[in-house]
């Protein structure tokens, strides 16, 4: 054998060896931290977070974060849930349902995870629901949408409203409340965005409004001209803009250079200080939807707030760490009427909580583990958001 | 009619974009023949530098610091200057040691870069889109763009300006390659290293050069499609540089002029593609992809490529 | 010229026309060259205990879920090697035959059977296998659909056109929303069964995957050691001669298309009983660039490379996720899967299990012509 052949030979042999060592010691790393979980009143109280950590979804991901980080602080300083210390682990799944498969079993396998406050995005839930459902471990999602996520099971919850809701509030809010007869759509072909998208659609139809244009465009589009271009001819009176806020504020800038004057509604993914921070005076006066406004004087809602600037250099929470905080306030609450910080325990006790009143409205479940909540209309004012004038009627 | 005319000049500023991209792109494209898949993220460090310089403050790794505050001009031609250079360090590192290895290699080497440099993207700047300051050259009082309307179309005082700088950049670069000496080592070194090498061209300094000038120009078309659409994000660069490709390979591998063709021609058929064809909005990359496969299936070398023989 | 994987050359050795000398490390060999020694059978031998009994020690089902993902890689990067590793075509849009394969066993199982006819997909248990080939033959006909335009291009003229391809099933996934429920994926795909026997523990599904991946290993290499294979070869070192020593380049090229997407496809059929749920975000561009990075790492043109390659990245991105370090920054493990790429192409450009040859196809000659070409460039610098 050639020297070069030997080592040739030598360095592929070790690199395989490595691979599946490495896969084996992980592997056995893992299974020596899963045990029975154990029901004494001392037991850590830990949340497995998952959201998309990275990634082009990663700006909602590090909200759903911040806003753990502040309930888990919270909840230490005031001594914990029954006595035992809350941590929470990061799960990054890139919104990708794979990814957040290998998180869920990352979570389940974990005894100390009694509850986990995730998955973000609808198919990330789905796919990984699955999973805590046949396992058992309780799944509360503070963003997920998909309606096939009621279905789920007994294990999966969440406390954002689903699509067909909120689009019909705000559907009713902008015929009825608003007055605007011509209406024009611009949606995000996802989950999210089309499904609102839709539902506001229908609400109109039924509201007697007309509906003089709808256009799409994908996340991560820049240049909305063209269908702007289109929707600035057929002149709405009112333009809705179902998606989120890094697309949302561009939407708005071109929109006025295309010297469009129309009245914007946004959908709650626009409720973030993020929007007027990007968008500047394009989205002035811009209405947006909301279940959470952190103007609110409510003392918890107060105290969150003061909370989260406190850590993040005086920024606004936004809604996603708003649903993320009480997400794990929930759970907290449901094991303290447990009595003990125990997966099956939470679930049940999750079922019986009644109305809990979170920062980011009032959660009451219903059979399928989703919620109702009243809509909230903020406006973009002097770059901040306030509660706007015109409130819908709930 | 102006509504024709709007989507026309909508869709040949998003494709002075492209080709601005698509310029730098085929410039290093032509020389060492590599899918340069880390080009979007040099765009998308021109875009953040850009801001950086012209900030007075920033957020960096989470901690604010100052920052000079310099006007828009000045900024990005630091930005130039600094992924230029960034470019060529890029090209020392991760490409040069795969100049003999199978142009595989140096695909995958590249796509390793794309990915770290996204995510040291995301570690210095955050995941947040960073807003891009005003210029205030471009801006009124009331923060709005300066724009004018022509026959019903609304254009921005920006907009012009991208496409006279895109116009300009690309015909100093075509004068430069055709008509200097170090252009002409350039052509050579693109049509054979070896025998350019013997010539006595030095080829190493020749490709450090393209990666420089070709990654400035990234850095100006990122600086300038910040200042487009307002923000600057880690992952902003991934989508410009997939044109950039499509753009490159449209108007011919290696061709200046080609790559600027290609980029107009991209632009314009996604604007009218989705304007006007039925669900237009929604099939709108299809519609692109379409057209590209259509092109290439009846000038297989691209719009201005010459159809040199390429190696089986 | 081409190599002789397929004559079982008891010690991996071969010597090649004109004198050149084609080396292939023993575990290359042993993969690819067919069990002709003892040693081989019995290093083939080993990695298959391994694969088989390594679940039953670790019994964790986040790592069997893991390896699960890896199996389904290795056959993902598999088929692709056949296209860009064997046949020397720059294949960037592969994630959509995986995608083909995904949907049409989604759609069959929920648009049709569920929502349609409202049958209860639980009794078609059967239909599930029948999917695997059906699913894997949908994806092959894409492959000879998308491989007939390109047939006249070259290199990276080519990518484009097949990275466009794969984009625009893509999108047309996304948005045609009658037949695939657009974004919103596909939810409720039953998981496998077999006369009874329900795949429902992670473990099954594992086994299931394994075998499949097996036998698609198997087939890949007897394909790659026939006539065909030689073809291909052929093709990828000079198409020209290849054209002139009597191949229809063409029938081989839409072949090689055709074959390395039927994996894709059938494996997508997999994929989509594993999760029960698909979702066009799980086939975006950024996947068909992995699967290339796995091909390339691992070695291509042999077997056992895109095995390496996909165990080692999957193994390595998992592996990672637990550091503390990493959960408070999650883009670390970015950066560390780049310069992870960087450094193993800078360091082995022919990948980890790459043999010398894969060099021959650049640079005719030794690796010491190479070595005086770079004196000569850097002679110039004078």
């Amino acid at each position: 054998m050639s020297i070069a052949r030997k080592k040739l030979s030598i360095v592929s042999t070790v690199v395989l060896a490595l691979a599946l060592a490495l896969v084996t010691v992980a592997g056995c790393g893992s299974s020596s931290s899963s045990g029975g979980a154990s029901a004494s009143p001392s037991t850590p109280f830990k949340v497995g977070v998952a959201g998309p950590m990275t990634g082009q979804y990663a700006t909602y991901g590090q909200s759903h974060k911040a806003g753990a980080e502040i309930a888990m602080a919270e909840l230490n300083a005031a001594g914990g849930v029954n006595g035992g210390q809350v941590s929470i682990a990061i799960g990054d799944d890139l919104g990708d349902p794979q990814q957040a498969v290998l998180v869920a079993q990352k979570y389940i396998d974990d005894s100390a995870v009694v509850v986990v406050d995730g998955h973000q995005f609808s198919g990330a839930t789905i796919a990984a629901g699955a999973k805590y459902e046949a396992a058992g471990l309780p799944m509360i999602s503070p963003s997920a949408t998909n309606p096939d996520i009621s279905t789920l099971g007994a294990y999966i919850w969440r406390i954002c409203m689903t699509d067909a809701v909120q689009g019909k509030g705000l559907a009713d809010y902008s015929v009825t409340t608003l007055g605007k007869k011509k209406i024009a759509i611009m949606y995000d072909n996802s989950d999210y965005g089309r499904g609102l998208a839709d539902a506001y659609e229908s609400g109109i139809k039924a509201a007697n409004g007309t509906i003089v244009g709808k256009e799409q465009y994908a996340t991560g589009d820049t240049d909305f001209k063209a269908q702007l271009t289109k929707l600035k001819a057929a002149g709405p009176d009112l333009l809705f803009l179902s998606g989120y806020y890094p697309e949302g504020s561009k939407i708005a800038q071109q929109a006025r250079e295309l010297g469009m004057t129309v009245q914007l509604l946004g959908s709650d993914g626009y409720a973030s200080d993020e929007l007027p921070k990007l968008g500047k005076a394009a989205v002035e006066g811009m209405l947006v939807s909301t279940f959470f406004d952190y103007t609110k004087t409510d003392p918890a809602v107060v105290k969150f707030v003061a909370a989260y600037k406190a850590k993040f250099n005086g920024a606004n929470p936004d809604w996603f760490a708003a649903n993320s905080y009480d997400v794990i306030m929930l759970a907290a609450q449901a094991a303290k009427n447990a009595g003990k910080n125990d997966r099956t325990a939470i679930n049940d006790a999750l079922g019986t909580i009644g109305t809990y009143q979170g920062v980011a409205g009032p959660v009451t479940f219903d059979k399928n583990g989703d919620v109702l909540k009243p809509l909230q209309i903020v406006v973009v004012q002097g770059g901040k958001l306030v509660t706007a004038p015109q409130q819908p009627t709930q | 009619m102006s509504e024709l005319a709007q989507q026309l000049v909508n869709g040949l500023m998003i494709g002075c974009l492209y080709a601005l991209i698509a310029v730098g792109y085929t410039m290093v494209y032509g020389i060492i023949e590599l899918i340069n898949f880390a080009f979007g993220e040099l765009f998308m460090f021109g875009a953040f530098i850009t801001i950086m310089m012209m900030s007075s403050e920033i957020t960096l790794f989470g901690n604010t610091v100052t920052m000079p505050g310099l006007n828009f001009f000045l900024a990005i031609l630091i930005a130039m200057a600094v992924v230029g250079i960034m470019g060529v360090i890029i090209e020392r590192l991760a490409y040069r040691p795969l100049r003999n290895a199978p142009r595989l290699a140096a695909l995958i080497s590249a796509i390793g870069v794309s990915i770290l440099l996204q995510n040291v993207a995301q570690s210095i700047f955050g995941s947040d889109q960073v807003p891009f300051p005003a210029i205030p050259l471009f801006t009124t009082a009331a923060g709005a763009p300066k724009a004018f309307a022509l026959g019903g179309v609304q254009i921005t005082y920006f907009q012009v300006f991208v496409v006279v700088v895109t116009v300009v950049a690309m015909l100093l670069l075509n004068l430069y390659v055709r008509r200097t000496r170090m252009g002409r080592a350039m052509r050579a070194s693109a049509q054979d290293k070896r025998i350019s090498a013997l010539m006595g061209v030095n080829v190493n300094k020749v490709i450090a050069l393209t990666f420089l000038i070709g990654s400035a120009m990234g850095a100006l078309a990122g600086g300038l499609y910040g200042g487009v659409y307002h923000a600057a994000w880690p992952l902003m660069g991934f989508n410009p540089g997939l044109k950039a490709f499509i753009a490159a390979v449209l108007g011919g591998i290696g061709n200046i002029p080609g790559a600027f063709l290609g980029g107009l021609l991209l632009g314009v058929i996604e604007a009218l593609g989705s304007a006007y064809l039925p669900m237009g909005s929604q099939y709108r990359d299809a519609i692109a992809f379409v057209i590209l496969i259509l092109i290439l299936s009846l000038r297989p070398s691209g719009l201005l490529g010459s159809t040199v023989s390429q190696k089986a | 010229m081409a190599g002789k994987r397929d004559t079982g050359e008891t010690d991996g050795q071969s010597a090649g026309a004109g004198g050149y000398r084609v080396r292939l490390n023993p575990i290359a060999a042993a993969l690819v060259g067919g069990g002709s020694t003892k040693s081989q059978r019995a290093l083939l031998g080993v990695l298959l205990a391994i694969a088989v009994i390594l679940p039953f020690l670790i019994g964790s089902n986040r790592w069997i879920t893991l390896m699960t993902v890896v199996v389904i890689y290795v056959v993902l990067a598999s088929g692709l090697n056949i296209v860009v590793g064997f046949t020397g075509l720059l294949d960037l849009g592969y994630v959509a035959f995986y995608a083909i394969g995904a949907y049409y066993t989604a759609i069959i199982f929920n648009q049709v059977l569920k929502a349609k006819f409202g049958v209860d997909v639980d009794a078609y248990w059967w239909l599930t296998w029948v999917n695997f080939v059906v699913g894997g033959l949908l994806a092959a006909l894409a492959g000879v659909l998308i491989g007939y335009p390109t047939l006249r291009v070259r290199g990276d003229y080519l990518a484009i056109m097949t990275l466009g391809f794969g984009e625009i099933i893509r999108i047309v996934a996304l948005n045609w929303v009658g037949l695939t429920r657009g974004p919103s994926g596909i939810p409720g795909i039953p998981k496998p069964a077999f006369f009874g026997f329900q795949f429902s523990t992670q473990k099954s599904l594992y086994f299931l995957g394994l075998a499949l991946a097996l036998l698609s290993l198997w087939t890949i290499s007897r394909i790659v050691r026939s006539r065909i294979g030689r073809a291909w070869t052929a093709i990828r070192e000079d198409e020209v001669a290849a054209e002139a020593m009597g191949i229809h380049t063409s029938r081989y090229k839409l072949l090689s298309y055709a074959t390395g997407a039927f994996f894709a496809g059938a494996m997508g059929v997999f994929f989509g009983h594993y999760l029960n749920y698909i979702s066009p975000s799980s086939f975006m561009l950024m996947e068909s660039f992995l699967i290339l990075s796995l091909v390339v790492l691992g070695g291509m043109g042999n077997i056992a490379g895109p095995v390496l390659g996909a165990t080692i990245w999957i193994a390595l991105q998992e592996w990672l996720r637990d550091f503390s370090f990493v959960q408070a920054h999650p883009e670390t493990r970015g950066i560390a899967m780049g310069l992870v790429l960087v450094l193993l192409m800078v360091f082995r450009p022919q990948g980890l299990l790459g043999s010398l040859r894969v060099r021959l196809e650049m640079r005719p000659g030794s690796k010491g012509e190479a070595e005086q070409e770079r004196q000569v460039w850097s002679d110039a610098d004078h």
